[in-house]
């Protein structure tokens, strides 16, 4: 068995071994290395914003659908005890809203599946 | 008094902290200034290797400017970034794992690290004797001073695991440097 007093001081050992690292270089690399790391990630964001707004172009009729079923039980009841003027105005703009609305539902989860 | 200037300086941490996790770059790049030296020390005592050391000390800090916005509490910034250079030295365990026979592995083992003599080579030798996960648990238990309870928050192991891999992996190293136990300090250098 070892002598408490001949046993090493492992905790001394390690601050001793410790050696002073600093590095202008070596923070380069970092900064680097993160903005390689932000420049691809900004590719992909406009990748799958891409790919999204494709996927909502491919599936415009059934939007259409969406948006005559929305007219037809929310926005014509409403449009009806009002004036023939918001009707021009409000159908048009039904089709804009559930296309922002989908677009932006779609992108969130993209963001949130894929970025965290 | 250093004890005031120690606290100015943990404050001006918590700052910066703050400042990166809102997203500044200039910030952060500042931590990595003031952190760097500790992140690639832990990280060569875990690995052995500097230049492998430096690729992860690499990783934990892009690792750590992709996640700072999920840091609760900036003056839990240091233990915060401790856990990522424990994970991140695991996952490439793991990898190392997969990777072994295949020449992959054989490469990287037998790349050329700079040769380091004296008591830095000796302690990383001794610490090359223990398993992956005994090396981590003593290097944190005597290197950061960590409790036998905090290792195991840190790595995700089993409190007794932890206990028994410090208790060994401290006699294996006692045993092993035991030259530098016989002679003082002072005589050493």
């Amino acid at each position: 068995m070892m002598n408490d007093e001949m046993k090493p001081n492992l905790l001394g050992l390690f601050s001793e071994a410790e050696e002073n690292l600093d590095d202008e270089g070596f923070v380069s690399r970092v900064t680097d290395r993160i903005n390689r790391d932000k420049r691809f990630f900004r590719l992909i964001r406009v990748g799958i914003s891409g790919v999204v707004f494709l996927c909502l172009f491919q599936l415009a009729p059934s939007l259409q659908e969406l948006s005559k079923f929305l007219n037809q039980f929310l926005f014509q009841p409403l449009v009806e005890l009002h004036s023939p003027l918001l009707t021009q105005i409000l159908y048009p703009l039904n089709n804009v809203i559930v296309l922002v609305l989908c677009g932006l539902i779609i992108l969130r989860f993209a963001r949130n599946k894929l970025f965290g | 008094m250093p004890g005031a200037i120690r606290y100015s300086e943990r404050s001006l941490e918590i700052l910066i902290v703050s400042m990166a996790m809102a997203g500044d770059q200039e910030a952060f790049t500042e931590l990595v200034r003031r952190r760097q030296s500790w992140v690639r020390n832990l990280m060569r005592r875990f690995c052995g290797n500097t230049i492998l050391a430096d690729d992860l000390a690499q990783q934990v800090f892009l690792q750590a400017w992709r996640n700072i916005h999920q840091l609760k509490e900036a003056d839990r910034f240091g233990a915060w970034l401790r856990k990522l250079m424990v994970t991140t030295w695991f996952q490439h365990v793991r990898k190392k794992d997969v990777l072994r026979g295949s020449e992959e592995f054989a490469d990287e083992q037998s790349s050329t690290a700079p040769i380091i003599t004296g008591l830095v080579h000796d302690l990383d030798r001794a610490l090359a004797q223990l398993s992956d996960n005994a090396r981590t648990c003593v290097i944190l238990s005597h290197k950061e001073g960590m409790t036998s309870e905090e290792v195991a928050e840190t790595t995700g192991m089993p409190l007794g695991t932890v206990k028994s891999h410090i208790r060994r992996g401290t006699k294996t190293l006692q045993l092993l440097l035991s030259d530098y136990g016989a002679v003082p300090h002072k005589e050493r250098i």
